[in-house]
């Protein structure tokens, strides 16, 4: 899964650009499945996208039973014919304890990391780190 | 509709004076011909400012712009041009800050702001999406840039609020006020912040949560994906990232370059004090622009709390021309630099003017070299025009001039020298006065082939072809507008354009691009009377030596920069008093502009 580490954060937010140029082709970054919050006095930021935590709220949070997994530590996979996005309203998105989930509103629909299909390129584009991708078969 | 290219295709003109606004297409043959960043800044500054409008009356415009591949992935491209008629110089500006500006201008739908007229009373524009709106700004005015910036934040309910704003020093008119953004990070030069002062403008704030689009993601990102794997992330970009800008102090201490006490010395004493060492001891991590892997911000904190920077910039400036060899002082006098809303360049190069007069016996100031405490009184009371800062707020020509400094003085048409010594590397004096905002170094740097590489600095022969080229490379490079820190080439700049814009862009147009910009900035200057002798060195150039270092002794004469000057002036196609001819603008297609 994907690991974080803000104090290698730099608040570029290439992360978004990359991710939501890769699922909806176009650079969008409230798009995106990974979000940066950006503090720039304070010179911090944080980073975060789903990591299919263990307890996954997410999944026994959402009415229509959109969202599931095929196994613990795997990318979460959302039914989008299910979901409906709670009427704007997502019951996912406060239910994440991190922040992960995200709502996209031109398709009012929930999104989640998928890790590309193997291959994070958010990962491949952050240099500085703060963004890692640990296979799940090494998942601690 | 999709937008198959990656310009926003929309500018807003807000008009402070009605409070009217008004969204129109983006000019297409403008875009065609200047492509994005300087390019069209300068472009729709021109349409709009009618000759001799006075720099902060009413009619003074502020044209804040993108660059074409802004809101794109590539790294750099956030940087954001602010144009205007400097009230430091009275030629044409173009004052970059990175941050995220241009990125969210972008995402919300504009490629570009232009603000007229003067709000009856303190103003924010605040822009998100579709909905623009001018804010009272009372509770701010008066108030620093970074309490400023989350008022707005407040005011918006939004963290992700990008803002651009004047400090105090712009509210009060000072000639070298610059522009915040990101808390750290400046449209530093030629005065911009007094600009929005003159019209009670605090803050410009920004918010998209749109798209920007490119003709094919597929092949844009296939192309990006090599270039930021190959040319970018290489050593000769990852300075940024490892040492940042403070890593020149060691170049130009060795080089006998670093302006020390007011440019009386080229060497530096304290060097150690607030060279890259210095900033690596304190340094806490990296900070970035948006979609910058380079990360050239350097987190460092003090006892009275944390800063990105100093920049070389800085330390040169502020450091050793003011003989400030600690770093602890340099980092405060750079926090009030941004927030007061000072550019610490200008600010540095003044100050230490002042200590030279003294030591000199032209004046007394009161302000002494490595004197901490008077130098940082000095920044707030610029900032404020109290005390000695309502002559040093008017900059260092004035000051020269009033004073009787103009040996000592180191500035081209009103805008102080920054930190390159003219007399350490040549070329740098032909680049600082042929620049088109006076003395600044960004527009040519041939120091970095000179005294930085291996081309004889003590020389101008050959330096006018190198200074030309410099100029209409960097003005084809800031259409991007790509960073100074990235050393992208022009295949690769011109590359990344085509596949955003969707136009076939070559090197070779893209250099004809640089030109063009090039010669409108120098149509402006014209029309407001710069002529050849505007392009001229202070004295102090060809009348005092630097007393040691390699550049000891070192001075180009006045007959040696008058054939410089008069070869730049053939290799441009302009008349012998720099004026551009007939021919050289039909070449351009801007023969409709004079």
């Amino acid at each position: 899964m994907l690991k974080f580490k803000n104090t290698l954060c730099t608040g570029c937010h290439l992360c978004e650009m990359i991710c939501s140029a890769q699922h909806f082709e176009e650079f969008a970054p409230t798009r995106a499945r990974i979000r940066v919050s950006n503090h720039p006095l304070q010179g911090k930021s944080e980073v975060i996208a789903c990591f299919s935590c263990p307890k996954a709220p997410c999944i026994t949070a959402c009415p229509q039973g959109a969202i599931s997994r095929p196994a613990p530590r795997q990318p979460l996979v959302i039914d989008l014919q299910k979901c409906d996005g709670c009427g704007g309203h997502p019951a996912c998105v406060p239910a994440c304890p991190y922040g992960a989930m995200c709502f996209d509103a031109p398709t009012q629909k929930a999104l989640a990391c998928d890790l590309c299909g193997g291959d994070p390129q958010c990962v491949r584009f952050c240099y500085p780190g703060a963004v890692t991708f640990q296979p799940s078969e090494a998942a601690d | 509709m999709e937008r198959k290219n990656c310009y926003a295709g929309k500018v807003l003109r807000v008009d402070l004076t009605s409070g009217k606004v008004q969204r129109e297409p983006l000019n297409a043959a403008w875009a065609a011909d200047f492509v994005g960043g300087k390019g069209l800044g300068f472009r729709y500054l021109f349409d709009v400012l009618p000759a001799h409008t006075q720099p902060l009356s009413p009619e003074n415009a502020i044209v804040l712009f993108s660059g074409a591949l802004a809101g794109t992935c590539v790294a750099t491209t956030a940087r954001t041009v602010v144009c205007t008629r400097s009230p430091a110089t009275g030629t044409i500006l173009d004052s970059y800050v990175g941050g995220a500006f241009a990125w969210q201008m972008k995402l919300a739908g504009y490629d570009g702001v232009v603000i007229t007229g003067k709000a009856p009373g303190p103003t924010a524009l605040l822009i998100q999406d579709d909905r623009v709106e001018l804010r009272d700004a009372t509770p701010v005015w008066g108030k620093g840039i970074w309490e400023t910036d989350s008022w707005l934040k407040e005011q918006a309910n939004d963290e992700h609020l990008v803002s651009l704003a004047a400090g105090p020093a712009g509210e009060n008119g000072v000639l070298f006020a610059c522009l915040t953004s990101e808390a750290y990070r400046q449209a530093g030069r030629g005065g911009p912040g007094a600009v929005f002062g003159s019209k009670n403008l605090k803050a410009v704030a920004i918010r998209g949560t749109g798209a920007v689009h490119v003709p094919d993601m597929a092949a844009f990102m296939r192309l990006y994906d090599d270039i930021f794997h190959n040319h970018l992330l290489t050593e000769a970009n990852t300075w940024a990232y490892d040492m940042g800008t403070p890593m020149i102090v060691e170049l130009s201490q060795c080089t006998g370059l670093l302006p020390t006490r007011g440019f009386s010395q080229g060497v530096f004493d304290g060097a150690k004090g607030i060279n890259s060492d210095a900033i690596k001891a304190r340094k806490i991590r990296n900070r970035a622009c948006a979609t910058c892997p380079l990360a050239c911000g350097q987190l460092v904190s003090n006892a009275e709390g944390l800063m990105e920077g100093p920049e070389y910039e800085t330390l040169g400036l502020g450091g050793s021309n003011c003989g400030m060899g600690d770093l602890s002082a340099v980092i405060s006098f750079n926090r009030l630099c941004d927030n007061l809303g000072l550019d610490s360049i200008s600010t540095g190069n003044v100050i230490g003017l002042a200590m030279l007069m003294a030591q000199e016996g032209v004046h007394d100031f009161g302000l002494r070299f490595g004197d901490v405490e008077g130098y940082l009184n000095a920044v707030e009371e610029i900032a404020y025009r109290r005390g000695v800062g309502a002559e040093l707020a008017n900059g260092a020509r004035h000051i020269a001039q009033k004073y009787g400094a103009s040996h000592l003085v180191m500035e081209n048409k009103g805008l102080e020298f920054p930190a390159y010594d003219p007399r350490g590397s040549y070329g740098m004096a032909l680049a600082y006065c042929t620049s088109d905002r006076g003395g600044c170094h960004m527009r040519a740097f041939p120091v970095a082939e000179e005294a930085f590489g291996t081309v004889n600095p003590f020389t101008l022969e050959g330096k006018a072809e190198m200074v030309m080229n410099g100029q209409n490379f960097s003005a084809a490079k800031w259409t991007g507008i790509f960073c100074d820190f990235w050393a992208i080439s022009m295949e690769d700049i011109a590359a990344l354009t085509s596949a955003g814009t969707g136009r076939e862009y070559s090197e070779q147009d893209m250099l004809v691009v640089g030109e063009r910009i090039w010669n409108l900035g120098r149509i402006f200057n014209v029309r407001e009377g710069f002529r050849r002798k505007d392009d001229i060195p202070p004295a102090a150039l060809f009348d005092r030596a630097l007393p040691e270092g390699p550049a000891a002794g070192k001075n180009f004469t006045r007959a040696e920069y008058d054939a410089a000057l008069s070869e730049y002036y053939r290799l441009r196609g302009w008349d012998e008093d720099g004026v551009p001819t007939a021919k050289k603008l039909a070449a351009l297609g801007l023969e409709e502009l004079v």
